[in-house]
């Protein structure tokens, strides 16, 4: 905002109090009553706050902030939080590098040892599907098997026991999850 | 045992010994901005021991989070945002009466309306010069008391407590121009005040 013909605007007051020199400003406050008389009160408002005078607390004041403090979840020595730790950071970025460097190094020199393992788990997991169907073809011929087996056929049957047995597997890890304490501390609210 | 040129050091040293746990950097703190802590929340909330309150709560506060302040912003701007901050809650959650220049509205013996009335005005001069001083004191405390908090915020930091235009916009978490907006607003309503006085 600048100064209009007609008064001076809020930056031009401003500028008054600061002690910034305008000429346009005192040209103006030379012929403006109306600015002059405003100019005069801001100047008393600005004179009269920087004069308040600065209150202090009751005495003990130190003492009672400390006494709040010590009270507080955050004790006067306050150790710094490990979450904050640049060092812990750094330590645990290194470990985790590391542990995934040792781990594909490993893999590398060991090829032929995974695919032996490889082999032998789509081994393990070939036999666990054909004794499921093996056990499903031995079961008593009776009129639900002989129904379902008609209505979804061998594969349908087979999808059925393989939902059956991934739902068992997953309730077991679950079960295993809740059972397990936490590792690390749970920080409680103050 | 604290060091002897404590008092002379930079906030920045009193903040990074204050960060170890070092107790006499916490009061040093303490002492360094209780009086303009305590002056700000005052008049922001017209009430002695609620000031109190409050200004006990902002450096407990500031303390508790010294761990999280960042250096490259100046420490004063940061306690005073934490106790504007403070003050504002705590008029959000109450509402306030607005007479309190003959001391708190809850007090209710002549000690306590004493020791909670504002003590304003200057020893110096004639009877004349001390009562107008007075009475045109108490008439700036008495229209700061009638100013919006924002609008109140923003004319004690510029004025009583000397802080720029930018300084009080980073404090507030406020545009620059709505900093300036609100002391113009502010100085307006003063003017009201001072013209009733003189007319």
């Amino acid at each position: 905002m600048t100064a209009t013909p007609s008064h001076l605007s809020w930056d031009d007051l401003d500028d008054l109090l600061m002690g910034t020199e305008r000429q346009a400003v005192h040209v103006h406050l030379e012929t403006c009553a109306a600015c002059r008389k405003l100019a005069s009160l801001d100047l008393e408002i600005v004179v009269q706050l920087q004069r308040l005078p600065t209150l202090a607390p009751r005495s003990g004041f130190a003492d009672r902030v400390m006494a709040g403090l010590a009270t507080g979840a955050v004790p006067v020595r306050a150790v710094t939080p490990l979450h904050t730790s640049r060092w812990l950071k750094a330590a645990t970025v290194i470990l985790a590098l590391g542990g995934i460097g040792t781990s594909v190094g490993w893999s590398l020199a060991n090829q032929s040892l995974l695919q032996s393992w490889q082999v032998g788990v789509l081994d393990a997991l070939r036999g666990l599907l054909q004794g499921g169907l093996a056990l499903i073809q031995a079961m008593p011929q009776s009129a639900l098997i002989t129904a379902l087996r008609d209505s979804l056929g061998g594969v349908g049957v087979g999808l059925i026991v393989t939902g059956v047995a991934t739902a068992y597997l997953a309730g077991m890890l679950l079960v295993q999850r809740l059972m397990t304490l936490p590792r690390r501390p749970v920080h409680h609210a103050a | 045992m604290p060091p002897l040129d404590v008092r002379s050091a930079a906030d920045q040293e009193i903040v990074a010994l204050a960060r170890e746990g070092a107790e006499y950097a916490y009061r040093e703190l303490i002492r360094r901005y209780e009086r303009p802590v305590f002056s700000l929340i005052y008049r922001m909330v017209r009430d002695r021991e609620t000031a109190e309150d409050l200004a006990q709560e902002t450096f407990i506060k500031v303390l508790n989070a010294i761990a999280t302040y960042r250096p490259e912003f100046k420490f004063s701007s940061w306690v005073f945002k934490i106790a504007n901050n403070t003050a504002i809650d705590h008029l959000r959650r109450r509402e306030l009466d607005t007479l309190s220049l003959d001391g708190s509205p809850h007090a209710t013996t002549p000690e306590s309306v004493e020791a909670t009335a504002l003590q304003i005005g200057s020893d110096r001069g004639s009877p004349l010069d001390v009562l107008e001083s007075k009475e045109l004191g108490g008439e700036i405390e008495a229209a700061i008391k009638q100013l919006r908090p924002e609008y109140r915020s923003c004319i004690l930091l510029r004025h009583v407590e000397g802080r720029p235009y930018e300084e009080i916009a980073e404090m507030l978490d406020l545009p620059l121009g709505t900093v300036k907006t609100y002391i113009h607003r502010a100085r307006t309503e003063l003017r009201l005040a001072l013209q009733h006085l003189r007319e």
